[in-house]
């Protein structure tokens, strides 16, 4: 009864948070465009999207309200162990990823009309080309890639949803600037970089975290592992939790 | 009816107190039924096993009587028992209160019992 | 919080008295499983509570902080309430919400401070739990909307399979609602008695200072008041009978003995 209540509303917020993002997306990828279109009557538009970065965010927000101290703080109120919000966290962090992967496959490829075009592209393609073992054309693969880095990108924000309580105001302000600024500076220190040297920093970044080119089954490997620590991450941080006096 | 809580006597001795009042001064005539124990309870913001501990005692005592599923109901005779023991109470204890306090006082027995007299008179 | 050993059975109203700070709160946390002991165990008949959803399926606690999120209506809460607890006393909720004439369409954060205390009240009211842990439940409420509130809480806990523990501040006003006390005090418990007991062996004693000292154990005294030659002790647990004629004692009520209990302060 607590998990079912518990992973119900998890699930409806989840959906939510799906919705709402699609909604925004389909406005600023179809909708605006087009009303474009009518304005400038013959223009052509182009638009697009990298659906695997989009999911990644849905699923990170998902995973972080999951166990953010509003969601943990009603369960707690309704006499729930904490072991069944942990289960319960996850295991609604794996369907969520199945969906999203499922749609993130779907919804592949390239909307081509005669005004307009929409293309959802995949980040996979940047880094393995259409010819790898994740191409376009290893549909299973593909999906458990996307899959597992969707489960993980959860946890990771439920991981997030579980420390946020802990942390001050200030710092918070502290963490949320790191985040926006980091991947600018790391970004401009790459750009100073030498070509050659780029390219040796884009293998090792990529070896990594388990991409090769061509590579076979280790991502898929390094990213099960991912999802597993992340996995028990959420446990360890939630296992002991207790309820913030304010 | 009222409660005091630092009367000094226990909370149901007084619900038992103040319905036994209310028998002797025909609020709660014989044969009918005194409030229930939630309507007590309620109105007069008294935990409900407290009023059951007082009508209990009334029950104990012959006064009032349960009917299984309907209520409590006043016996008949009760109002007569109360007058009786209530009598017999002041004698035991206001009236020898009084001559003790007297006696203190060096009051004569002849003029208490003037006293008792004039007061009756007025 | 230092060592307490406490038990509440069903049937029973209990008092959780304590002044500002005195670890109430903490308490009630530890025993609805949102703060965890470092020693020790809570169980519920014999089982450990511990994140036991069979045993917190038969508590519910509402406290001064709001655990329900902001915009959530208070028909949601008693919705929400059926869905992790199985039930829900729906025309017990609704006929409370009437009477303390509460929208139950309206969110939390809406609400002033008086009435979302009420929305949480009547949530735990519906609760079907065992045990219902009101911490400083009336914040904020009127004197009308509190006298509802006891009117419905004696109509809940006078049948006797539930226990309602009231933590509160105004003894004054429950004090013949609640048949149990207990009293924290410095994370120690202090008192652990029925309110009957506890009443009928409290005293205000006063006589000169000799007689006093002679006939009443310094055990026994909470608090002293020296007036002029007279003196006047607060006393506990002490026999009535034991009394010499030529001391004068008076009843004391519930708000004074627990003032008089918990004040160590000198003048």
């Amino acid at each position: 009864m607590k998990f079912k209540a518990t992973t119900l509303y998890n699930f409806k917020q989840q959906g939510l948070t799906l919705i709402y993002f699609m909604v925004g997306v389909v406005l600023f990828t179809v909708a605006l465009p087009l009303l474009g279109i009518i304005f400038t009557s013959n223009a052509q538009i182009h638009s697009a999207t990298n659906l695997v970065v989009l999911f990644t965010i849905i699923n990170f927000i998902g995973g972080y309200i999951t166990l953010a101290q509003k969601n943990f703080n009603l369960f707690i109120q309704n006499g729930v162990g904490r072991h069944t919000i942990i289960n319960s966290v996850l295991s609604v962090n794996v369907v969520f990823a199945l969906i999203n992967a499922l749609l993130a496959q779907g919804i592949h490829g390239t909307f081509n009309t005669k005004y307009f075009q929409i293309r959802f592209m995949n980040f996979i393609d940047d880094f393995y080309g259409p010819n790898s073992s994740y191409g376009t054309h290893n549909i299973v693969w593909r999906f458990l890639f996307i899959l597992l880095v969707l489960f993980a990108i959860a946890n990771l924000g439920s991981i997030l949803g579980a420390f946020w309580s802990r942390f001050g105001r200030i710092p918070r302000i502290i963490l949320i600037l790191l985040v926006i600024f980091t991947p600018t500076i790391l970004m401009n220190v790459y750009r100073l970089l030498s070509a050659t040297t780029q390219a040796n920093v884009k293998i090792i970044i990529a070896q990594l975290i388990g991409i090769q080119a061509h590579s076979g089954i280790e991502p898929l490997m390094t990213l099960l592992v991912i999802g597993i620590l992340t996995g028990l991450m959420v446990y360890v941080l939630n296992f002991k939790r207790e309820l913030k006096r304010s | 009816m009222q409660f005091n809580f630092d009367s000094g006597v226990p909370l149901f001795q007084q619900v038992n107190d103040q319905i036994e009042e209310g028998i002797l001064d025909g609020t709660f005539p014989e044969l009918t039924q005194i409030p229930s124990t939630t309507e007590i309870s309620q109105a007069f913001k008294i935990n409900p096993a407290t009023v059951l501990k007082g009508v209990n005692l009334l029950v104990a005592n012959g006064l009032v009587e349960k009917r299984r599923g309907i209520g409590v109901f006043v016996k008949q005779g009760a109002q007569e028992q109360v007058r009786t023991a209530r009598k017999a109470k002041f004698l035991e204890e206001a009236v020898t209160q009084i001559v003790q306090q007297a006696q203190e006082l060096n009051i004569s027995k002849t003029q208490l019992i003037k006293l008792i007299e004039s007061r009756y008179q007025a | 919080m230092k060592s307490i050993n406490l038990t509440f059975e069903t049937g029973h109203i209990y008092g959780l008295l304590g002044r500002n700070g005195a670890g109430k709160s903490t308490l009630l946390n530890l025993i609805n499983n949102r703060m965890f002991v470092s020693d020790g165990t809570i169980a519920l008949d014999g089982h450990p509570i511990k994140n036991n959803e069979q045993a917190l399926n038969q508590l519910f606690m509402t406290s001064e902080d709001t655990l329900y999120p902001g915009d959530m209506r208070v028909k949601k809460m008693w919705r929400t309430t059926q869905d992790f607890y199985g039930t829900f006393d729906w025309s017990f909720a609704k006929r409370l919400a009437r009477n303390f004439n509460l929208d139950p369409n309206f969110k939390l954060k809406k609400l002033s401070t008086g009435n979302r205390s009420i929305a949480k009240l009547i949530t735990a009211l519906g609760a079907p739990t065992k045990f219902i842990f009101l911490d400083e439940p009336t914040l904020g409420m009127d004197a009308t909307n509190r006298d509802i509130f006891y009117q419905a809480l004696l109509e809940k806990f006078g049948s006797g399979d539930q226990s309602l523990i009231l933590s509160t501040h105004l003894i004054q006003e429950v004090e013949k609602m609640i048949d149990h006390i207990f009293v924290i005090d410095h994370g120690q418990l202090i008192e652990d008695q029925s309110v009957e007991a506890v009443q009928s062996h409290a005293f205000a004693i006063s006589g000169s200072e000799t007689l006093i000292k002679e006939h009443i154990a310094s055990s026994k005294i909470m608090s002293v008041e020296p007036f002029g030659k007279q003196y006047k002790v607060y006393v506990r647990n002490y026999n009535l009978a034991d009394l010499p004629d030529s001391l004068h004692a008076e009843s004391l009520d519930l708000q004074a003995y627990f003032v008089k209990l918990t004040n160590r302060g000198t003048f």
